[in-house]
């Protein structure tokens, strides 16, 4: 309880709080200089800032409420490993701005948390990186989703004779993840998810959506995403091999997988 | 439409808003009586109530800033109103809580008050005992339907507060002579981050005076307990909820597991199963 004689009254209590709560700037400048405080009335020994800083990171997350249908995996992970809070509470700034910028549709909240999240998992840091990654995939397959595709005219599903150009078949996204997102779904769908039980590597990750509307995603080999990330829809194959240092035989045969795979599609321009 | 109408013998049981409810009712017919509804989820978008065609509701709210120092608007007032009206909830659940503030005074010519988006715990102190006896009077006036408060979860201590969270709650009730919505969940949260035992705490409380029941998860992180409605309810919360069951007759026990996408069907139905038990034992 507080020294009655410095007790600060009902109102400017709440509006210290408050104001913590939603400026992130004048919270920040508090806990550099809590003396700040003595100065509007407050007695700085009797506020917790630090409480205060893990409370506005609370109420970002509920803010956060209407992503959850999308990154069921990531929240989940975020509880478990008990750095929900602390995400939150560092973003809330970020996210602030972000909204005062008018970026508050459900996408634009996913779009930020993991650009945010990006920098906050150091790669030393096992349990950021695996959120990040599992953010990275939940985001991924969001955007996907949402993508309007339409198959480009003069296209054909092998590669013609002559100069030929290669195109991603549908929206293609390659991602490095240091987990297999679908491990990690079947660990977090136990009564009692086990994280030691992830397991954590290297995996080159190719998504696709169809122009079908389809979505799939598998592993490949780092090579594999580096070719796909290659392919642009504009260079040909003789100058893809020459940038990618690979004899043009070699590369029109892991071109020609890549398309019986249904990866590719090609231009019909040829000549 | 259906009208939430509470019986004698036993509460009724009820899930919050959300899609963990969808979910719920359209695979469970009869296994929940009521939907709670945030009056502000209807405000945002109107059709939420739709569902009261198929099933009752029980109005909530947050918008009443209570325990506040800055009037909640005359409009929002009405559009609580109107729902009452529509809704014919038995009563409306709000926070013993402020959601808006003025601002700093350095800033506050001509700065309108800092609204939250989410209710905090107030001063407890006599200053904001008298407040929320003058509010409460003046609310009380706006609805054809009584007010019933909801403690909230304190995670820190509040500077100038006086008197801890029971005795606050006690109080309040003592002299608004209000009945009360007893957050399980915000009580262990509170006893928890506050160093008090939770039984010696609830003796503290007019449990005579509960009318409502809510029960959702809470989570431990950064070292304090919060409140967390995308977790199940935890064992603790029903075993203290149980300690205290037999000194009080709910007419409503609501599970509020609002923040989640899903939560096992097969929790829910336990969790409302075992609500049951309890108070028919």
């Amino acid at each position: 309880m507080t020294d009655p004689v410095h007790r600060p009254s009902a109102a400017l209590t709440h509006t210290v709080l408050a104001t913590g709560l939603v400026d992130a700037d004048r919270l920040a400048a508090w806990r550099a200089d809590p003396g700040q405080l003595a100065g509007i009335g407050v007695d700085p020994s009797t506020m917790d800032l630090d409480a205060l800083t893990d409370f506005a990171g609370l109420s970002e997350k509920v803010r956060h409420n209407q992503c959850r249908h999308d990154l069921q995996q990531t929240f989940r992970l975020l509880v478990l490993t008990g750095l929900e809070i602390a995400l939150f509470r560092e973003y809330t700034p970020v996210s602030l701005r972000r909204r005062r910028a008018g970026l508050n549709s459900t996408p634009d909240r996913i779009a930020g948390l993991t650009e945010f999240v990006e920098g906050w998992a150091p790669d030393d840091d096992p349990e950021r990186t695996l959120i990040r990654d599992v953010l990275g995939h939940e985001h991924t397959v969001v955007e996907l989703r949402r993508a309007g595709l339409t198959r480009p005219p003069d296209t054909v599903a092998e590669r013609p004779s002559g100069k030929a150009v290669p195109l991603h078949n549908g929206r293609i996204v390659v991602r490095s993840s240091t987990c297999d997102p679908r491990q990690v779904g079947l660990v977090l769908k136990t009564r009692e998810p086990d994280l030691a039980r992830i397991e954590r590597g290297t995996w080159t990750l190719v998504y696709r959506r169809g122009f079908d509307g389809s979505l799939a995603m598998f592993e490949v080999d780092s090579g594999v995403g580096e070719l796909l990330l290659a392919v642009d829809g504009e260079t040909t194959v003789g100058d893809l091999a020459t940038r990618l240092r690979v004899p043009p035989a070699q590369l029109t045969t892991a071109l020609d997988r890549l398309t019986e795979a249904g990866l590719l599609l090609w231009f019909t321009s040829g000549d | 439409m259906k009208y939430l109408q509470p019986v004698r013998d036993r509460p009724l049981i009820g899930l919050s808003s959300g899609p963990v409810a969808s979910a719920v009712l359209k695979r469970n017919e009869g296994l929940i009586d009521y939907v709670e509804m945030p009056f502000e989820q209807v405000r945002h978008h109107p059709p939420s109530a739709d569902i009261q065609q198929e099933i009752p509701l029980l109005l909530h709210c947050s918008s009443m800033s209570v325990a506040g120092f800055v009037p909640p608007p005359e409009e929002t007032l009405d559009a609580i109103s109107g729902l009452v009206e529509r809704t014919r909830t038995p009563w409306i659940g709000e926070h013993l809580a402020f959601i808006s503030a003025d601002a700093l005074a350095e800033e506050a010519s001509g700065v309108p008050p800092t609204e939250l988006t989410y209710t905090v715990c107030p001063q407890l102190s006599e200053e904001t005992l008298d407040r929320v006896e003058a509010n409460l009077a003046r609310l009380r006036e706006r609805f054809s339907t009584p007010i019933i408060l909801e403690n909230s979860p304190q995670y820190f201590a509040v500077p100038g507060s006086t008197m801890p969270m029971p005795r606050f709650i006690a109080e309040t009730v003592r002299r608004c002579d209000v009945d009360l919505l007893l957050d399980i969940t915000h009580f262990l949260i509170t006893t928890s981050n506050m160093g008090l035992d939770p039984l010696e705490s609830a003796a503290e409380l007019p449990l005579h005076r509960v009318v409502e029941v809510h029960l959702s998860g809470m989570s431990l992180q950064s070292g304090r307990w919060w409140d967390d409605h995308a977790a199940p309810v935890p064992e603790a919360a029903f075993e203290f909820l149980a300690a205290i069951a037999g000194r009080m007759h709910p007419s409503a026990v609501t599970f509020e597991y609002n923040w989640a996408a899903s939560i096992p069907e097969s929790v829910v139905v336990g969790h409302v199963t075992r609500a049951r038990e309890l108070f028919v034992a």
